[in-house]
């Protein structure tokens, strides 16, 4: 019925659907497309806004609120309302529990996802693929379960990208796609993503059609709820040292949400205000606390400082990668607007700041991936149906001439202009591994932490390391292979994260000890890694059973699956 | 047993736990919210129930600003903590258990106040009304609440002597309140975490100096490179935030202008100040003269909290003439207060090499050997080493008021033994750094030393003993072995810390738990 090559592209284009962009914040986020001329734009949510709260209140075991309505009601019911869920991504012992029912990270931020998607399916978009963003710093048990979410929602997840890289697509629109755009000199770019959660340096090259990451830094368990903790301990105590017999506000539910939102709302104010007061009423009595700028910054330089330090490291990191200048510096994150940002980063690193469409940059750029993704997709599959293109080559080997045809065709079916779907196929993303990884080995007698890969590696990553038989006959090796937890590398096994605790099995008998078995690492652009073994004597691949602390076993899958299908999104 | 009411248990519970400092003096039935009584009477089902209940309530507290870290604690120890009451028979042999501890702390809470209305009423035929105050303080220092005193005190005689307050100084200090309390706040969050081991009371003992070695710029800018180097080593968690913000506030104020490192240094002393005035006049509420037992028990007291040696001597001399009292520093000697109280020295500056610490001029007296496992493991500068010494005064000795009943125990040389505890797993020795796995809710390991065989088992007669904690061990990167020790065989058995702050070591070595060092 379509046997020819142009009626199976017609198929194949009536199959498709667009890939869009998710910001998946700790405090909000947002979803966002791109428009005919590959323009992103944001798509709102049911009462107009551009980011949605990431907060859900599990109202029963059957329905739930997401947004600003689960915010709205924290108050009344501050037991069931989960916030800053991103900061448990990766934590395989994490719960929360409501209503008899437990979740885990993945499961609670998938009735974010579901919730973005609802909401803009009453816009008309029908959001099947998605690009979900993560923060650069993320490791490999965090990107994990940030797919997972993705899965639960019902999505494909057509890429994990990392925010500043989703900043810079966003900020370097114009260059990356646009003609003309040539003649716009190079630049080297400081990303400084201040979030609610989580912390990002990264230093980006920013050239025609090119995006490379130079280096990377961060801390994903620092960000804008830092502050708002901060804040809210000051008034705690002030509220307390005005009613020295008045129960804490932090020690009730209610009182402790209402302090923390408080806390909040005047943080947001003193970023346009000198000083700002707040009204703490709770076990029947009512304080009025000034806040000012200059406490603020007292009260959280050290946190400040923090995120500078950690700036100074990506920039050293970036020099010894050959850009000594930095032309630009991105602020990207709600909490970047906190005037003191701007100044520490002008006063102690020299750099003049700009905020870039803070809020929105992240889901923009990701929408642009996730279109360049697509129209990938869409030309690698035109050349494959007219046989012009081998299974696993890149579209950009094949020929120009049939190169050029499959872009037109695209542009055609789309209402593309056929130079920016050339352009698009063109952009090219190099990124870093975020964190080191390795293996632990014995090493002058101790058991020691052997690293393969480096943080600041451009990826893909792909080593291979072999491995002899301890023993003649020997049918298994363990294996353990690390993550770097901390910003520097340590020999020190309990420094690193374990990420799969492996057995190497089916060893085929009759082989001398010392034989061969070649371990490759993998690491592709969205910093997940896969691990295979190879046996070279025997010319077999091996099976490798790995147990990875964070994922979670199938009949846990199923029955989360089952739960976040079953609940409802009500409005709050 | 009633139904789990997570906003009340927060109240009632963690609040309470918080302002005890944390889980030190804690049972399981306290965390876990379920009386005593109720230990025989529930089944299984209910207990494990409960233990969920609160587990799942830590975890949404995660990231509460008052009780992140304590919830980050208690959800680490879940594991070991919760296991005793899952179980009918082990239940109700840890309810045993923790009656009697609790008994024990409740007697204690009324004996130094008892104790010292006992000597005033034998001294004035009843409670001077001068007095009263200082004995709400003494009583206050037992965990007494004003009405639980007032209810004693109300047993006894009162007799009318007023005499005016001693004068209070007060000195302003150019870092701000805010900052100050911050500070207090990360270091108490720094041995929170930590679960054990010495307190750390100031930037300068994080950095295992005192105040005397304020003005050493030198030290303390290599010390807090190697506090930062370290950090950027260990997994993002507590530990790091608090050590990273630790840093940033150490080379603000430490390494900053002079003024603020003075200002800091004030504000400290202060503190220590307000801290040990109270007992002080506890002290020498009955006979106006600091004897040298209470003496010797304060200036360990203001040691503990950040002051060096002689900061502290000047302390305790300036407090007791405060109040008009004599001071017996030495066993036999008095020393009597001078018309106005000495003004208070600044830091001395300390040279370059690592200082001797003064010791305290003793005629008769033989020093004790030093306590085991207070042994620094700090491979780069020697700490200096305080050492006990056993006063033996000429004439019969007068009861010191202050004793150390509410303190954790140190670590004796050989600490009981018991079961039940995780066996450790050795991974190396290399350049005399002893590496191993802590198992989860370890806070606190043994390390024995032994020259000629492997150490047999726990409490090995003929190995010596040494305590490493959880965070120093992450700080140094591993146990250091001393040089004067090597080469030698080592043992490592974990700890843990009883209701009443006993230590007890595991009673065997696990399988991996044994290695040379060269």
């Amino acid at each position: 019925m379509f046997g020819s090559a142009p009626e199976r592209f017609a198929l194949l284009v009536w199959l498709i659907v667009g890939v869009y962009g998710i910001d998946l914040g700790t405090t909000n986020s947002a979803i966002a497309t791109v428009d005919a001329g590959s323009r992103p734009r944001i798509v709102p949510g049911l009462d107009g806004s551009q980011t949605t709260p990431s907060v859900v209140l599990l109202a029963s075991a059957y329905d739930h609120v997401v947004g600003e309505g689960a915010r709205r009601q924290a108050r009344l019911d501050p037991d069931n309302v989960c916030a800053l869920v991103k900061r448990r991504m990766g934590d395989a012992d994490w719960r929360f529990v409501a209503h008899g029912q437990t979740w885990s990270a993945p499961a609670i931020s998938a009735l974010i996802l579901k919730s973005l998607i609802s909401d803009a399916s009453f816009s008309g978009e029908q959001v099947q693929r998605a690009v979900i963003t993560v923060p650069a710093y993320f490791g490999d048990d965090e990107r994990r379960a940030t797919i997972q979410a993705g899965t639960y929602a019902g999505i494909e997840v057509a890429g994990v990208l990392s925010e500043p890289i989703a900043a810079a697509l966003a900020y370097g629109f114009s260059k990356l796609t646009d003609a003309f755009a040539s003649s716009t000199p190079d630049e080297t770019v400081l990303v400084y993503d201040l979030g609610g959660g989580t912390f990002d340096a990264t230093v980006i090259e920013l050239a025609d059609r090119r995006i490379s990451v130079l280096s990377v830094d961060g801390d994903h368990q620092l960000g804008g709820a830092d502050w708002d903790e901060r804040i809210a301990l000051h008034l705690s105590e002030a509220f307390r040292a005005e009613h020295p017999d008045a129960e804490d506000p932090l020690d009730d539910s209610a009182g402790s949400q209402a302090l923390v939102l408080a806390a909040e709302r005047a943080k947001h104010e003193l970023s346009d205000a000198a000083s700002t007061s707040v009204i703490v009423a709770h076990d029947g009595r009512r304080s009025v606390i000034t806040l000012t700028r200059a406490q603020l910054e007292d009260l959280t330089g050290p946190l400040l400082k923090r995120t500078i330090e950690l700036t100074r490291s990506c920039l050293a990191a970036a020099r010894d990668r050959g850009a000594s200048t930095i032309n630009r510096v991105l602020l990207v994150g709600g909490s970047s607007r906190m005037p003191m940002v701007a100044e520490a980063i002008r006063g102690e690193l020299g750099l003049n700041p700009q905020l870039s469409d803070p809020d929105l940059a992240v889901a923009k750029g990701a929408a642009i991936y996730g279109d360049k993704l697509e129209i990938e997709r869409l030309v690698t599959a035109d050349l494959r149906t007219r046989g012009r293109l081998a299974d696993g080559a890149p579209p950009l080997s094949a020929s120009s001439a049939d190169l050029d045809e499959s872009c037109g065709r695209v542009a055609a079916a789309f209402g593309l202009p056929v130079s920016g779907v050339r352009r698009m196929l063109e952009i090219s993303v190099d990124t870093v591994v975020s964190r080191g990884f390795g293996i632990l080995a014995v090493s002058n007698g101790d058991l020691r932490a052997t690293w393969l890969v480096h943080r600041n590696q451009t990826l893909p990553i792909r080593v291979r390391r072999s491995f002899g038989t301890m023993r003649a006959d020997q049918d298994i090796i363990e294996l353990t292979v690390l993550e770097q937890a901390g910003q520097q590398e340590s020999s020190r096994p309990e420094d690193a994260k374990v990420l799969i605790e492996g057995t190497i099995r089916d060893i085929p008998g009759g082989y001398e000890q010392g034989s061969e078995v070649q371990v490759t690492f993998e690491m592709g652009f969205d910093g997940v890694l896969h691990v295979t073994a190879f046996h070279v004597e025997a010319g077999i691949p091996l099976t490798m059973s790995a147990k990875t602390g964070a994922t979670l076993s199938q009949a846990e899958v199923s029955r989360e699956l089952e739960q976040v299908h079953r609940t409802r999104r009500r409005d709050g | 047993m009633r139904p789990f009411d997570s906003n009340d248990y927060r109240k009632r519970v963690l609040a309470a736990v918080d302002r005890r400092g944390g889980t030190s003096t804690s049972d399981s039935f306290e965390l876990y919210d379920i009386p005593l009584e109720d230990a025989e009477l529930i089944t299984d089902d209910q207990a494990v129930g409960r233990i969920e209940a609160v587990w799942a309530f830590w975890q949404k507290q995660r990231d509460h600003p008052k009780y992140r870290t304590l919830v980050a604690e208690l959800v680490k120890s879940h594991d070991t903590r919760s296991k005793p009451l899952r179980y009918t028979t082990s239940r109700i042999a840890e309810a045993r258990s923790v009656a009697a501890q609790r008994g024990q702390r409740d007697a204690g809470r009324y004996e130094l106040l008892d104790n010292a209305i006992e000597r005033l009423t034998e001294r004035y035929g009843g409670i001077p009304q001068s007095k009263r105050a200082g004995l709400f303080d003494i009583g206050a220092m037992g965990g007494l609440a004003p009405d639980e005193i007032e209810a004693r005190l109300r047993r006894h005689r009162t007799v009318d002597d007023e005499t005016p307050a001693a004068p209070r100084p007060a000195a302003p200090a150019p870092i701000s309140e805010q900052r100050l309390n911050q500070i207090a706040r990360l270091l108490g969050e720094f041995d929170q975490i930590r679960s054990g081991g010495e307190p750390t009371p100031t930037l300068l003992a994080l950095l295992r100096l005192t105040l005397d070695d304020a003005t050493d710029a030198d030290e303390i800018a290599e010390r807090v490179g190697m506090v930062a180097e370290r950090a950027r080593e260990m997994p993002a968690g507590p530990l790091r935030a608090v050590l990273d913000e630790l840093v940033v506030h150490c080379r603000a104020i430490l390494l900053g202008d002079i003024t603020r490192i003075i200002g800091y240094c004030k504000a400290v002393s202060e503190t220590v100040a307000d801290y040990l005035r109270p007992r002080v006049r506890a002290a020498v509420l009955v006979e106006d003269v600091l004897r040298h037992g209470d003496y010797e028990f304060l200036f360990e007291e203001a040691i503990d909290r950040g002051l060096g040696p002689a900061g502290a001597r000047t302390m305790l001399h300036n407090l007791a003439g405060e109040f008009g009292a004599a001071v017996e520093s030495v066993p036999g000697s008095i020393t009597r207060p001078a018309a106005a109280p000495a003004p208070r020295q600044q830091p001395a500056p300390v040279p370059r090499s690592t200082p001797t610490p003064q010791p305290a001029p003793v005629s008769q007296v033989s020093p004790a050997p030093p306590v085991s496992g207070r042994i620094d493991t700090t491979r780069r500068s020697p700490r200096r080493q305080r050492t006990a010494h056993s006063p033996v005064p000429e004439a019969a000795p007068v009861a010191p008021i202050l004793t150390r009943n509410t303190a954790p125990t140190p670590a004796p040389a050989g600490p009981p033994t018991a079961a039940g505890l995780p066996a450790v797993a050795v991974f190396g020795a290399g350049g005399g750094v002893l590496t191993f796995a802590w198992p989860p809710g370890v806070t606190e390991a043994m390390v024995y030393l032994r020259r000629d065989t492997p150490p047999t088992a726990p409490g090995d007669p003929a190995a010596t003993a040494l305590k490493i904690t959880n965070s120093r061990y992450h700080i140094d990167g591993g146990f250091v072995v001393p040089d004067n020790a090597r080469p030698c065989h080592a043992a490592v058995a974990s700890c843990r810390r009883a209701a009443n702050g006993t230590l007890e070591v595991a009673d065997a070595f696990g399988r991996r738990a044994r290695i040379e060092v060269r």
